[in-house]
């Protein structure tokens, strides 16, 4: 009765909607990318779990479960909070190039260099400022980092240099120099004697403070990525960068300036990191981010956000869970150090991940539950339960003749290699003798070649005849391609019935029968009960199949 | 004081010229190598491990180095699987080759493994490397078996890329690798073989880099991201690479050795690091617009498309 309830219901808008949606490219497509994005992250935690083991003979595993488990400790919920908004802006701000077919590496330059420039307008013009202080901060970031990396989209534009190389040489030109303007202007903050420079002092007495800090910049990071996801997908003016970053010769014909969006996407990332810079600077949940001075080494969250955006298929959406999983790890870091980890694991990992992602087109074309179904299927099947058996005897046949082959020439090959061993006996005498038959080292080793290449072509000569080993090479050798061939066929015709069944179920015939079909669980329903309902369903399978069986042959004509 | 400062211009002009090199080989083969820091951030790793390994003194220093070299030429092979066999994206591989390297370096030195003692840098004493001038304030202290290998290595390189039939197919597959393919040459064959000199070249400058810093806290200082500027200022031409890393190299050995010129250099030395990148840029802006890159590189070779 179940089956015939969801007939009924089969044809509600909802459900057509549904069952369209599901069967879409788009849904397919973003299905396998879904799929890819799990198994890098899944491959790279298990690569890395061995990588651990291998070098420091830790147990990845147990270290892992626990620097999760403390990382959804409520204690750590607002700091986890705020790395997650901060590594979903850094990875939306590298999905915003990629989208545009640019690749914007300068995100971590951007952070450092507009979040210096906003800690200098801190200790300076806004000292005394408060909340408001620090939300002309945001913009003035955004500005900022939206300018550094406008610049290099210009370049690219105007001078045809790669975004690749110019962002990467702005990433460091423009750290030594931010370096240069907090080092010159030392005496403007407090901490004038330490070479680490501590930002969120200014904000303990606003309404940001630790309790709240990371609800507000997820808010802030999801609105963000929700809108930007938004205006990719429906405003023209997404349309514009994504269309130049598909094909950027066919948006010239369209009438597009191409030099035009790339100023733009980049203006728009370099913008996005403006925001990063705000929020790792200047909130307290990531417990007063220390802009490093002492050594040089660039802030690390721009490459990760290259990681994070790639690992989601460049989607605003697919970033922010992806960004939770890393900063899971990367609040609970410090936790590694009880296993006799370095606290760097989480860059191993997101490495890894990353690396994964790279070769993730491997892992689109891979189709796990096709391949078990279809080597299930074939080992089930009648054809090969045949070949097997066959195959079984053949084998053992063959093998019972190679051994009795083997055990009759036994002695003569023993005999061969007896005499081997005598005559080399007999010239290592010959080495060391005294007389006339004294032979020289050079001599010796010739002919020593000579005689073990001699009785090798003997003994070859014999086994060359066992013509019973050469089949049983011969069997296995074919068994294993019929094996293959069969698989192949399986898969092949699996495709085909799927590919069948989608042209059948279009036709008129087909619709004939169904309402026919229908027609008598109507009938069924309201009340006639001369009906044999499963007649009915028998009649209708059987003229299904038979409507198979002719587009197959209408498809092999 | 002019020792010094010309012993580090010198170092640095090989460094560069080398890690350019490896730059080159691999883009005139058709594969585009962000991944030079990653490789010279490997090179370097094992360079810093195989030191403790050995303890190289006297002849000792070569089989270390030699280790170094290969080890660093087999770990492109992450980035020719995914370049030349899966026919993925060449910028997201190197960029991902790099943060993988990087990882995998800070994990090292700051995990007690591997000799390291978990602090996160290592330092590495100076050492004689058969060297012919032990006073480091002579201009002749870079005179050592190290780097007179390396120029060897150098000019036996450009002969080869100029000269030999070899170098020729590396040349044909960057620029037009189907007519390589239709003279019965496997083109990803040369592609492999491109990318393993490569990794060769950059493991070189790493080990080469950390001999002369000292000290190894998990990074090359973005030395392969200016390698990556010379390659394209010197428009994909080796005497030009070579007279473009002479200058970079220059700049950095004063950038380097500002403390020494004077209170106002010690104090503003963060300036004097800025400035290479900076003139790179410059450089970058001037150049680029008739820069001819070899014209197949960046595209992954497809037997069908013939």
């Amino acid at each position: 009765m179940d089956k015939i309830k969801f007939r009924l219901i089969e044809n509600t808008p909802v459900v057509v909607f549904a069952k369209s949606w599901i069967q879409s490219n788009q849904t397919r497509s973003s299905a396998s990318k879904i799929k890819a994005s799990i198994m890098s992250l899944v491959i790279g935690f298990i690569v890395s779990i061995i990588f651990i083991a291998i070098s420091s003979g830790a147990n990845g595993f147990e270290a892992f479960t626990d620097v999760f488990t403390l990382a959804f400790n409520p204690v750590m919920l607002q700091k986890l909070l705020a790395t997650t908004a901060i590594m979903v802006m850094a990875a939306a701000a590298n999905a915003i190039a990629f989208k545009t077919g640019l690749f914007n590496i300068g995100v971590s330059g951007q952070v450092f260099a507009s979040g210096a420039l906003s800690l200098l307008l801190l200790n300076t013009a806004f000292k005394s400022a408060g909340l408001a202080g620090n939300i002309l901060l945001f913009f003035i970031s955004m500005i900022f980092g939206g300018v550094v990396a406008g610049f290099a989209g210009f370049l690219k534009a105007r001078f045809n240099v790669h975004e690749v190389v110019s962002t990467i040489l702005l990433n460091w030109g423009l750290f030594y120099l931010a370096k240069w303007f907090l080092l010159k202007f030392k005496s403007a903050y407090n901490q004038a004697q330490g070479q680490s420079v501590f930002t969120t002092n200014n904000f303990k007495n606003t309404e940001l403070d630790y309790h709240s800090s990371g609800t507000i910049l997820i808010i802030i990071a999801v609105l963000a990525s929700v809108l930007l996801a938004f205006m990719f997908w429906k405003t023209t003016w997404g349309f514009k960068l994504k269309a130049t970053g598909l094909s950027p010769d066919a948006v010239e014909y369209a009438g597009i300036n191409k030099r035009r969006q790339i100023v733009f996407a980049m203006a728009t990332s370099g913008i996005v990191s403006g925001i990063v810079a705000w929020m790792s600077y200047f909130n307290p949940s990531t417990s007063g981010e220390i802009m490093s001075l002492s050594s040089d080494t660039l802030p690390t969250i721009g490459f990760d956000g290259i990681a994070i955006s790639l690992v989601a298929w460049n989607s605003f959406i697919g970033i922010i869970p992806i960004s939770f999983i890393f900063s899971a790890l990367s609040v609970a870091k410090t936790r590694f150090q009880m296993y006799d980890l370095s606290d760097q694991v989480p860059k191993l990992i997101v490495g890894l991940v990353m690396y994964f992602a790279a070769l993730s087109i491997v892992f689109v074309r891979f189709r796990i539950l096709q391949m078990i179904y279809s080597y299930i299927k074939m080992l089930r099947s009648d054809h090969y339960k045949l070949m097997h058996d066959e195959y079984k005897t053949n084998i053992s046949l063959a093998k019972q003749k190679s051994d009795a082959y083997k055990i009759t020439n036994a002695p003569v090959i023993n005999k061969i290699k007896a005499d081997l061993k005598k005559e080399l006996s007999e010239l290592k005498l010959k080495l060391n003798a005294n007389d006339e038959t004294r032979i020289n080292h050079e001599q010796y080793t010739k002919q020593v070649a000579h005689l073990r290449k001699k009785s090798e072509d003997k003994i070859n000569a014999i086994e060359s005849h066992n013509e019973s080993f050469h089949h049983l090479i011969n069997l296995k050798e074919s068994n294993r391609t019929n094996v293959s061939l069969l698989l192949e066929n399986i898969r092949d015709s699996f495709d085909r019935k799927l590919f069948l069944y989608a042209q059948v179920v279009k036709t008129d015939e087909y619709n004939k029968i169904k309402k026919k079909y229908e027609s008598a669980l109507h009938a069924k329903k309201n009340g006639k009960k001369d009906i044999d309902i499963s007649l009915a369903r028998k009649t209708f399978i059987s003229e299904f199949n038979s409507l198979l069986e002719h587009s197959k042959k209408q498809g092999g004509a | 004081m002019f020792g010094l400062i010309f012993s580090a211009a010198i170092i640095f002009s090989i460094i560069l010229a080398v890690a350019a090199l490896s730059g080159y080989i691999s883009e005139r083969a058709g594969i585009v190598n962000l991944a030079i820091e990653g490789f010279m951030t490997i090179g370097a790793l094992i360079y810093t491990i195989m030191r403790g390994v050995f303890k190289p003194e006297g002849t000792m220093q070569i089989p270390a180095l030699l280790i170094t070299v290969i080890a660093t030429s087999l770990f492109t092979i992450f980035h020719s699987f995914i370049c030349i066999q899966l026919r993925a994206n060449q910028v997201i591989s190197g960029t991902a080759i790099n943060i993988l390297a990087a990882g995998i370096t800070l994990f090292l030195l700051k995990t007690k493994v591997l000799g390291f003692d978990g602090s996160g840098s290592v330092s590495i004493a100076n050492f004689d490397y058969l060297g012919f001038n032990s006073d480091t304030r002579s201009p002749f202290h870079w005179v050592n078996i190290l780097n007179i290998l390396t120029i060897a290595i150098i000019i036996i390189f450009w002969l080869v890329i100029r000269f030999t039939r070899f170098g020729n197919h590396v040349v044909a597959s960057g620029e037009n690798p189907n007519a390589l393919a239709a003279q019965g040459i496997s083109v990803t064959r040369i592609r492999y073989i491109a990318l393993f000199i490569s990794g060769a070249l950059a493991g070189l400058a790493g080990a080469l880099f950390i001999q002369y810093n000292h000290n190894f806290y998990g990074g090359v200082n973005g030395i392969g991201f200016i390698a990556l500027a010379i390659l394209i200022c010197g428009q994909w031409k080796i005497p030009l690479i070579i007279i473009a890393s002479i200058v970079f190299g220059v700049l950095k050995g004063v950038a380097d050795r500002s403390a020494l010129l004077g209170t106002f250099m010690f104090e503003n030395i963060e300036l004097f690091k800025a400035l290479p990148f900076v003139i790179s840029l410059v450089a970058l802006i001037f150049t680029s617009k008739y820069s001819k890159a070899p014209k197949a590189v960046g595209q992954p070779y497809e037997k069908s498309q013939r």
